[in-house]
């Protein structure tokens, strides 16, 4: 009882005890459940294995360059065609409506600027100078590797301006990072005029390039397991040719189509004034890069057989084909490693069905050249059908018969006359109803009318024009109907073919004319054409084209639009000579692929009126919101 | 019935060996020599269950049971006994020697003794000043298992609406006088069952039967001691607690028909393939028809369904109706020394889909909740209580795989006329499974048969809560007069776990032949992929408790007869731990501490003064920016104790105007997974942001990515509430009480958007700028009266409830741009274009502002250009599309009669301005999504504009196969008035005259029939308004229910 008496009394004071320390011991430390030592940014630069992770994040910000859906230089020109609409097999349909015209400010198709393909390349920039201005925290860091790995970030920020610039012209530069507590008065910056972006990526990639082979970049890869696909002395001087030519080019020297387009406080963004020097500058830079690329062993491919040796015809064929597919190839400059799987997908979208007994569903061979393309290639002279004297062009389109003589085609099977007589690189370019397509294992017969293996059999997974892209599949590829094996070469963001085109073209406007023809004749020779001088002046009905500027410009304008096909080249071609506004307004023509018989299926047909509206559609559009949140920016004219 | 009540007798008398071995030792057996006994009624006669009878200076004491009748036994002859109860005046009465005492109580449920559950305690209703509505629990009373699909109508300031009717996804979101902040956070209100943090789902699964008061906390001054979490407004719960006096039971056992209110209508399968042919030649004459005419006039001519489908996926998929069970019992009594209210409940709710018999298990919705509640309170000392309230939730749940509102979308989403959803087991005698129909659609991939889907496998998940919850109460009058402590202390354990089984279908393939009878061979299109037998894959498992102590002192005195002062203060810690948070940020505890206050005074019942404040910290914010400060202020004025009104005291009996002022603020702001706002939160091994180099690209390093910048300025919503109120009572049996409001939100929390993505930032910047602010009107009325036998109750709230959006983060828009701002507009309120008409044709297009959404034709909808630049962008979409998508206005209103023992009730509940937006992409038609390719709806069969139908004004735009994006914008084409009325419940009910009943040996017996959603009245016919929307998912339920409820002493 006693007891009970005790805690009877004691229970009133417990609680009076308990609720005066609960209320008096309010300990601000209980909300401190944070430890120390939560990943922060700090730690990305605590030792030189994170920080190599941050170089690797700087790369990731490169675009996907081979990934059909990723660049718009593979469906958003004219080169290729697709059935539409889609609805399967793709990543992104922006580019295909590109094509279609459909581009707009609203939402912007492909708009690396605010991010696509989770990449702002903004944001890439940004990562580029966290970067920069960290890389001196890194303390187990050697000297000679963070100074490869700070000019391997210069470039990549130089890159991805450039890249910035080819879309949208003048653009703001991002140099230096605003601290995330900047005033809306800072951050809103202006864009700048071409030429001041153009000198700031040059100068860039010159301090990025800086040195001797020993310091900052290497001349090329030596570690060839790991490294392979980072960036190269060549490399980034190869880009800046393509920066300086791409600047002393049309849309950007002397254009006046843009003459109106000022920021807000009057500063005008292109210069009116052509300047026949920037193609000096121009031309001195590619040469810069091919000397760094010869003494660095690059050199225009020839296909080597394993064993042995093949017929010229073969040999030609795979020195055009494996120049681009053959995995890092003497040619190669610069190869996209993107996502580890670089030119995967686009294989396997250019790939029609070749096995009438193996039919994969992975094979899309939606990837379809158009006529314009096929009409492009040059006959077997070596010059334009439309200029050779012994070939038949008005009767281009008449049904003929292959014999034993023609190349590239079945024998006895009935095509067109367009595809007769044709330069290796139209056979070893783009297959066709009729065509042959070699592959390491076997060489494959392509029967694309309607119903038969390659041909349109269901409502997806088929050409659309008749044509296929065999340039860009890899000839080890074996699809059968349980597997898939592809070899996934880097895609050749720089080759040297490339770099000796745009130093050609460089070199003829710069008044040096007769320097350029050894370069181009260097890639005929490969392809098995004859020199310039000779395949004109044997065949051609305008024998001395290649004599005036505007002529070999003609010329090399085809060269490049050959030799560079499907590449992803034309696409911005075609905007910085300022030809787009021509030949992207012309319809779109393909076979009648629906059809079964020789005669309907031998039919051209129309399939789309592509319109290209000057000078709106040379550049990219801002995104509408982006110029309501930033009012310094001015939108591209005609947007 | 006479089952259940043999088991009744099985449980009793388990339950009563149980409990008396728990209770021996704590009851003092009742020890009295004179017995008393007496019923207590209302004003309506009826008799009262739950009434206080209590020995007036001693602790003896007694409940009325369920009929009003109670029995004391009291030392002698003499004395008083109080009678009281809640809602109810009290009353006392002496003894004087009598047996038989039988009280009637008046039933004014604003009268003098009303108490109500305020923050942290109760206070008298008529010295209150601060918004709270109250509810009586019968009200909540349904004929669902679902508490919150209760509220809307029947709680004034409560704005609420249900968008789905599926067992276990049909809790009604509710929000306490409409949302008024737009940040990603918390815009609902704080729940607290017994003072423990609950989820919604914690309150639907409540039992009306269990519930002692329901109050709604509207204006700071009554939410500002719930500080930092008290903004959006509070929910407070009590369960009941037990009674002294013998133990009563009382039994529940209902049993409903469910059937859908609406479902959305499909044209039939030959309009379907025609309008699908229609589709493609409309926008591209020379493109690939879908449907052969063979195969269009096959159909029509009813040939072999297997070779030429017609399938009505609703038919094949949803049955008409579905049966339901609830049952409740509950327990209660006690002695002196301690008292129990023990409660169970299991329902069981069944989904509206089919089965497949050849399968063996249930794919149909299949949802057992059970509740279990015990709440014990045990006097300690004379001057100490201890409570101890314990209470498990759980769920077991089959289903089909992706819920119930995947299943009736599939009906929409699947071709009708590709395949038959399954063949006749007779085609292949000797395989085990259902031959499924299907045609290949891709590599391994295939149409999506819906019927497949829903019959092939099940989900299972199940949920259970446990609260435990220790209190303990303390005189303090040996400290001084009027003291009193208070500590409780609770956790909460919550665990959820998932999981599916499902064999993946064996699609076949008819393909004609002539070479049998039935016309057609079946091939197998998976036979690398189907099995027989079920896959099991695990879903989500989520773990988390919940701890919780609180102290406080109180102090309630009244010093010369005329000033009554009352004093709170308490403190609070709580503790949050989530077992699976996926991230180490998430991972760490989440924690509020805070001290609060309250001071009341009132002078002679006539002038109120009540001031609290709150000061809490939340465990999110830089230090700081950790502690908050808020507080509150209300005044009142009983204008009807003052002198000069007894004049009119007659009519106006009960006059009182009240205004409060005061703060309150949110802490959940942000994504959840924002939480700790001055970290920056980077993933140092992000696979995606990495890179891949070498010969054959082997060698690869993650890279890093940021999801957060550091920012120590972040801290809470900040909401302030002016609150102004009058309550009348006329007649004393009018009784209205008229509350107008605004409410300030600010410091919302938004994402910066003067950044522009050439600074390269990866997530956005978050900072406190936006402003909202809430105005509107609640009134609630009751009013009853008795006629002889007959009684009438009658009741009505409503609530209007708009907002405005003050300061947005947004573009500075010039001033002739200023129609693209939603500053100004309500919160809820859609922007888009304002639609003019479709294009005549595509001349009209070319002659029209370009409009830069995709291809657009004669047919296609033409949108206004507001800036006049020629093109239509974003910049032409307007902000304030009609009225905002959730109601302005949610009211209710409803009666009870009652003659003798019969009563019938009924209730109404609307909602008025609300706009719907139907969304053209779930109801595009022909679209080929994935394996999904939807349906048609009868609506735009019916009418759409087509090259013969050039109707400018048509339902739908010109048809598509494929996606339009210019007529998929949001735009006023596709806004209706969500308004509606509907019959929410309706109840006849027949209460067992007492004498029959205790002739069987009961304490009463209630048989009722109910029903909800009987009927709506709206201008939306597509579908149930009530789902905005969502009217494509699983549909609201209409319900017939019988009940009865049977009373045992």
């Amino acid at each position: 009882m006693k007891q009970s008496n005790f805690v009877r009394r004691n229970i009133g004071k417990c609680c009076l005890f308990i609720i005066v320390l609960m209320i008096s011991g309010c300990k601000k430390s209980f909300l401190d459940v944070v430890p120390d030592n939560v990943a922060t940014i700090d730690h990305v630069f605590a030792n030189r294995i994170e920080a190599e992770k941050y170089l690797f994040t700087c790369y990731s910000y490169l675009p996907r360059e081979g990934n059909p859906d990723m660049n718009p230089g593979f469906n958003g020109g004219d080169e290729t065609w697709t059935y539409w609409p889609m609805t399967l097999d793709f990543f992104s349909l922006d580019s295909y409506e590109i094509a279609r015209g459909l581009q707009t400010k609203v939402n912007p198709k492909m708009n690396y600027w605010d991010g696509y393909d989770s990449r702002s390349l903004w944001t890439g920039i940004r990562n580029c100078n966290i970067f920069l201005e960290n890389v001196d925290k890194v303390v187990d860091l050697e000297p000679y590797v963070k100074d490869r790995w700070v000019a391997e970030v210069k470039f990549l920020k130089a890159y991805f301006h450039w890249y910035l610039f080819r879309m949208y012209g003048p653009i703001p530069i991002l140099d230096k990072n605003f601290s995330t507590t900047a005033t809306p008065e800072e951050v809103k910056t202006y864009r700048q005029p071409v030429d001041s972006v153009v000198n700031y990526i040059s100068n860039l990639i010159d301090e990025a390039s800086f040195g001797n082979v020993n310091v900052g970049l290497p001349a090329k890869i030596n570690n060839r397991f790991t490294e392979l696909g980072r960036v190269t002395k060549v490399a980034a001087l190869s880009i800046k040719a393509r920066l300086l030519v791409t600047a002393a080019s049309p849309l950007f020297n002397g254009n006046t189509g843009y003459i109106n387009l000022k920021n807000k406080d009057g500063k005008a963004l292109f210069n009116p004034v052509y300047d026949e020097k920037k193609w000096v500058r121009a031309a001195e830079a590619c040469k810069k890069a091919i000397d760094m690329a010869l003494e660095s062993d690059v050199a225009l491919y020839r296909f080597v057989p394993k064993a042995g040796t093949v017929n010229e015809d073969t040999q030609i064929e795979m020195n055009i084909r494996n120049a681009v597919c053959e995995k890092w190839n003497k040619e190669l400059i610069w190869g996209a490693t993107s996502d580890g799987s670089p030119t995967y997908w686009i294989q396997l979208f250019a790939c029609p069905q070749l096995d009438p007994n193996n039919i994969s569903r992975e094979l899309k061979g939606k990837y379809a050249p158009t006529l314009k393309m096929a009409e492009l290639f040059y006959t077997k002279n070596g010059v334009p059908i439309e200029e050779d004297k012994n070939w038949d062009y008005a009767n281009r389109y008449e049904l003929k018969t292959v014999t034993a003589q023609d190349k590239g085609m079945q024998e006895g099977y009935q095509t067109v006359a367009l595809h007769f007589g044709r330069e290796p690189r139209f056979y070893a370019d783009i297959a066709f109803d009729g065509s042959k397509w070699l592959m390491s294992n076997k060489e494959y017969e392509i029967k694309s009318k309607s119903g038969e293996h390659s041909g349109k059999k269901q409502p997806r997974m088929y050409s659309i024009t008749g044509y296929y892209t065999k340039k860009l599949v890899n000839w080890n590829l074996v699809a059968t109907e349980t597997s898939t094996t592809v070899e996934s070469y880097p895609w050749p963001i720089m080759r040297l073919a490339d770099l000796y085109l745009l130093y050609a073209e460089a070199l003829n406007e710069s008044g040096n004319s007769k320097a350029a023809l050894p370069y181009l004749n260097q890639i005929r020779e490969r392809a098995g054409l004859k020199s310039i001088e000779e395949s004109w002046m044997a065949y051609s009905k305008r024998p001395d084209k290649y004599t005036t500027v505007t002529g070999l410009r003609e010329i090399i304008h085809r060269e490049r639009g050959i030799e560079m096909a499907f590449e992803a080249s034309r696409f911005w071609d075609l905007r910085r000579w300022k030809t787009a506004s021509k030949l992207l307004n012309e319809p779109v023509y393909g076979w009648n692929i629906t059809q079964e018989t020789i005669e309907e299926y031998n039919t051209r047909v129309f399939l789309f009126n592509q319109g290209f509206i000057a000078p709106r559609d040379y550049l990219w559009p801002i995104n509408d919101y982006a110029l309501q949140i930033n009012p310094n920016l001015v939108q591209n004219t005609g947007w | 019935m006479s089952q259940s009540i043999i088991s009744y007798f099985r449980v009793r008398a388990l339950l009563c060996l149980f409990l008396m071995g728990i209770y021996a030792q704590l009851c003092n057996a009742q020890s009295g020599s004179f017995t008393i006994k007496g019923k207590v009624k209302d004003q309506a006669g009826k008799g009262l269950s739950g009434v206080s009878v209590l020995l007036k200076n001693s602790k003896t004491g007694a409940t009325t049971d369920s009929i009003g009748s109670y029995t004391i036994k009291v030392p002698e002859a003499k004395g008083t006994l109080i009678f009281s109860f809640v809602g109810f005046m009290g009353t006392e009465e002496e003894i004087k020697g009598r047996n038989q005492i039988d009280v009637t109580l008046k039933d004014n449920q604003s009268e003098l003794g009303e108490v109500v559950v305020v923050a942290y305690g109760h206070q008298k209703k008529e010295s209150m000043v601060s918004s709270i509505t109250t509810i009586n629990p019968k009200e909540l009373k349904g004929p669902t298992s679902n508490l919150t699909t209760m509220l809307a109508g029947r709680l004034s300031g409560v704005i609420a609406y249900q968008r789905s009717g599926e067992p276990g996804a049909d809790n009604a979101q509710f929000f306490i006088r409409g949302i008024t902040s737009f940040g990603s956070g918390k815009v609902d209100p704080l729940i607290l069952i017994d003072g423990m943090e609950s989820t919604p789902t914690a309150l639907a699964r409540l039992q009306p039967d269990d519930v002692a008061g329901f109050s709604v906390l509207k204006d700071a001054a009554a939410s500002s001691l719930y500080g930092a979490r008290g903004a959006n407004g509070v929910v407070l719960v009590t369960t009941k607690t037990g009674s002294d006096g013998k133990t009563k039971f009382n039994f529940r056992l209902e049993n409903s028909i469910s059937t859908n209110t609406q479902n959305f209508k499909l044209a039939d399968n030959i309009t379907y393939m025609k309008l699908a042919n229609e589709a493609v030649l409309t926008r591209n004459p020379i493109g690939e028809l879908p449907y052969s005419q063979n195969k269009i006039d096959h159909t029509i001519a009813g040939n072999n369904p297997l070779l030429y489908p017609n399938n009505d996926w609703i038919g094949l998929m949803i049955k008409d109706y579905t049966m339901n069970q609830r049952f409740n019992f509950n327990m209660n009594g006690g002695g002196k020394a301690a008292q129990y209210y023990i409660s169970g409940t299991v329902n069981q709710d069944n989904g509206i889909l089919k089965t497949n018999k050849q399968n063996n298990f249930n794919n149909n919705i299949d949802l057992k909740s059970y509740e279990i509640r015990s709440n014990v309170n045990v006097k300690l000392t004379p001057t100490t209580e201890g409570a101890v309230k314990t209470s498990g939730s759980f769920d077991d749940y089959t289903g089909p795989i992706g819920g119930g509102g995947s299943i009736f979308r599939s009906t929409l989403t699947s071709n009708p006329v590709l395949f038959p959803a399954f063949f006749p087991a007779s085609d292949m005698p000797r395989v085990n499974h259902p031959l499924f129909g299907n045609a290949a659609l891709a590599e391994g991939k295939f149409y999506n048969n819906p019927y497949a889907s829903m019959v092939s496998g099940f989900q299972e998940y199940n949920t259970s809560t446990l609260n435990i919850q220790l209190e303990i109460k303390q005189d303090f009058n040996f400290l001084t007069k009027g003291l009193t402590g208070r500590l409780m202390a609770y956790t909460q354990r919550y665990s959820h776990f998932n999981l599916t089984r499902q064999y993946s279908p064996f699609f076949y393939q008819a393909n004609p032949t002539n070479a049998n009878e039935k016309g057609y061979n079946l091939s197998l299109l998976n036979e690398k992929t189907a099995t027989e037998y079920l896959n099991y894959s695990e879903g989500v498992k989520i773990v988390n408790t919940n701890t919780y102590a609180e102290a406080a002192v109180n102090y309630n005195r009244t010093f010369n007869e005329k000033h009554n002062i009352s004093g709170l203060l308490i403190t609070i810690m709580r503790n949050y731990l989530n077992g699976n948070a996926g991230n180490l940020q998430a991972s760490l505890p989440f924690r509020n501490q805070g001290l609060s206050g309250r001071f009341t005074y009132d002078y002679d019942n006539r002038y109120l003064l009540e001031a609290n404040f709150g000061y809490n910290g939340s465990e999110r914010f830089a230090k700081k920016q950790r502690f908050g400060f808020f507080p509150s202020i209300g005044v009142g004025w009983n204008l009807s104790n003052e002198a000069f009104f007894r004049p009119i005291a007659p009519i106006i009996t009960r006059m009182k105007l009240r205004a409060t002022y005061g703060f309150a603020g949110n802490d959940q702001i942000g994504k959840p997974e924002d939480r700790f706002f001055y970290l920056s939160d980077v993933n140092l091994n992000n696979a995606a942001r990495g890179a891949f180099f070498g010969e054959d690209y082997g060698y690869s390093r993650p890279g890093v990515s940021v999801s957060r910048y550091a920012n120590d300025d972040i801290t809470w919503e900040k909401g302030n509430t002016t609150n102004i109120g009058l309550d009348l009572s006329i007649l004393n049996s009018l009784n209205v009480v008229v509350e107008v409001y605004k409410q300030r939100r600010s410091n919302i929390l938004m994402e910066r958007v003067y950044i522009p993505t050439t600074v390269g930032l990866e997530p956005k910047i978050s900072a406190n700028v936006g402003k909202a602010e809430g105005k509107g009107v609640d009134v609630s009325m009751d009013y009853h009266k008795t006629f002889g036998s007959a009684w009438l109750q009658a009741r009505g709230t409503f609530t209007y409830a708009t907002s405005k959006l003050l300061v947005n983060e947004e573009p500075d828009y010039q001033e002739n741009m200023y129609y693209l701002s939603r500053v100004g507009h309500s919160l809820a309120q859609n922007y888009g274009f304002i639609a003019e008409r479709l294009f005549v044709d595509d001349e009209d297009v070319k002659s029209s502002p370009r409009q830069n959404f995709g291809e657009v034709r004669g047919g296609d909808i033409k949108y206004r250009d507001l800036n006049g630049d020629g093109e239509i962008t974003n910049l032409d979409m307007v902000n304030g599309l009609g009225h905002p998508v959730t109601p302005e206005i949610t009211y209710g209103f409803g009666f009870s009669l009652g003659y003798k023992n019969f009563d019938i009730s009924a209730f109404f509940q609307g909602s008025g301005r609300s706009s719907l937006f139907i969304n053209p992409e779930a109801i595009s038609p022909f679209i080929l999504s994935g394996g999904m390719q939807s349906g048609l709806l009868d609506v735009i069969a019916k009418d759409h504009w087509s090259e013969d139908n050039n109707n400018l004004y048509a339902f739908w735009p010109r048809l598509s196969a494929t996606g339009n994006e210019n007529n998929n914008k949001p735009s006023n084409w596709w806004m209706r008035n969500g308004s509606f009325l509907r019959l929410k419940t309706v109840e006849i009910g027949y209460n067992l005259h007492e004498k029959i009943a205790k002739k069987f040996g009961l304490g009463g017996m209630r048989i009722y029939a109910n029903g909800s959603n009987l009927f709506l009245v709206s201008a939306f016919k597509m579908w149930d308004p009530e789902q905005g929307g969502n009217g494509l998912g699983y549909p609201l339920q209409k319900v017939f229910n019988i009940g009865v409820n049977v009373q045992l002493n």
